[in-house]
């Protein structure tokens, strides 16, 4: 059975409060959920109940799914909005002024990924989900502006400061 | 500016994952079984009843009061009424005191029950001696205790008022604390009938 399929199968089932059919989705993004939520929390325990009010929110809603975007980017935007209230109070953005094209990034000493893993984890609040959102779930920085209620040119400046500040820490790893 | 970015693209897709416990579903399993219960508990349709005497209530207020308006008037008239012929009492009263400062004196020391503290305290003990259950009820207790603090009050004023200078203030307050205090021992004197 194709995959889409499936997924249809199951959202079926969802909208009917089957529980089943509420486990086989839970299962099957729980996972890439949870770890989204570890990256924004920083805290398994944070992740935990992101997870549980995230899958929540996804059953309570699923109806007005409209199935414009993937099951999966829908969930995962749910997912990590309340991973975001979660942190709300730890997150401290300063707009940044200042001219950011003549520093240079330049990862070539990243060889292993747990340094990655570490570094991702020392960031601050911010600058950890505006990484996370940005680098590894792929949301676009409008999507990301919106998320966490600022502007566009902030949340750019702020990942470009989450990379320097990554970049420092892996310095200070590797060395 | 960024250099070998794909390294960086390599290094975050082989980033570790983290499975979630078996008790976040347990949770969520719960909480929707929660949600479910409370949507499948029964509803209750209310009596005809209710609904007319809704309507009655609704339909009284709004029609106008008169009967209530017009007692509230007489009554607010009436303590008018009072409270200028208080005034004009006292006023009369502080220009006679130019003729003799003790009968002005004498004249508020009458106007109360209860002049004497022992007196008043000995009223209370008595009802108590005949009637003690009457003395373990909260609403004694609490005359009694208003009793006593409206006392002290006197006492306080009896002290600021002078024989040869009379204060129609204070006067005033003292025959209203006199007249609460017999109020309050009328009211207990009832409760032991």
């Amino acid at each position: 059975m194709p995959e889409s399929t499936n997924e249809k199968i199951i959202v079926q089932g969802c909208l009917q409060n089957n529980r089943q059919a509420q486990k086989n989705l839970y299962d099957k993004y729980k996972t890439e959920m949870y770890t989204l939520a570890y990256r924004i929390t920083n805290n398994f325990e944070d992740a935990n109940d992101a997870l549980q009010e995230g899958f929540l929110q996804v059953f309570e809603n699923l109806k007005t799914f409209k199935g414009n975007s993937k099951l999966g980017t829908w969930i995962h935007t749910i997912v990590a909005r309340v991973a975001i209230k979660k942190i709300k109070n730890k997150i401290h953005f300063v707009e940044i002024n200042d001219s950011i094209t003549n520093n240079i990034i330049d990862w070539s000493m990243l060889t292993d990924v747990r340094y990655l893993e570490e570094a991702i984890a020392s960031l601050p609040a911010g600058y950890r989900t505006v990484f996370t959102l940005y680098e590894v779930e792929g949301f676009k920085h409008k999507e990301i502006a919106e998320m966490l209620n600022i502007s566009v040119s902030t949340s750019k400046t702020q990942l470009f400061k989450a990379k320097r500040l990554l970049m420092e820490h892996l310095k200070n790893t590797i060395s | 500016m960024e250099n070998n970015n794909d390294i960086l693209k390599n290094a975050i897709q082989n980033l570790p994952e983290y499975i979630p416990e078996e008790n976040v579903w347990i949770s969520i399993d719960n909480a929707l079984s929660k949600k479910e219960t409370l949507t499948t508990l029964p509803n209750y349709t209310p009596p005809e009843s209710v609904w007319n005497n809704i309507e009655k209530s609704l339909s009284k207020s709004g029609q106008p009061k008169p009967v209530l308006t017009i007692r509230l008037k007489q009554i607010m008239a009436v303590a008018a009424l009072l409270l200028i012929g208080l005034i004009v009492f006292n006023n009369l009263k502080s220009k006679n005191s130019s003729i003799s400062h003790s009968e002005e004196w004498t004249e508020v020391q009458t106007t109360g029950e209860w002049n004497d503290n022992n007196e008043l305290k000995n009223v209370l003990n008595l009802i108590c001696d005949n009637n003690p259950s009457v003395c373990i009820t909260p609403e004694y207790k609490q005359a009694k205790a208003r009793i006593e603090q409206l006392e002290q009050s006197k006492q306080i004023i009896l002290k600021q008022m002078n024989k040869y200078e009379p204060n129609t203030d204070l006067e005033i307050m003292l025959t209203k604390i006199e007249l609460e205090q017999t109020g309050l021992i009328k009211q207990i004197m009832q409760k032991t009938l």
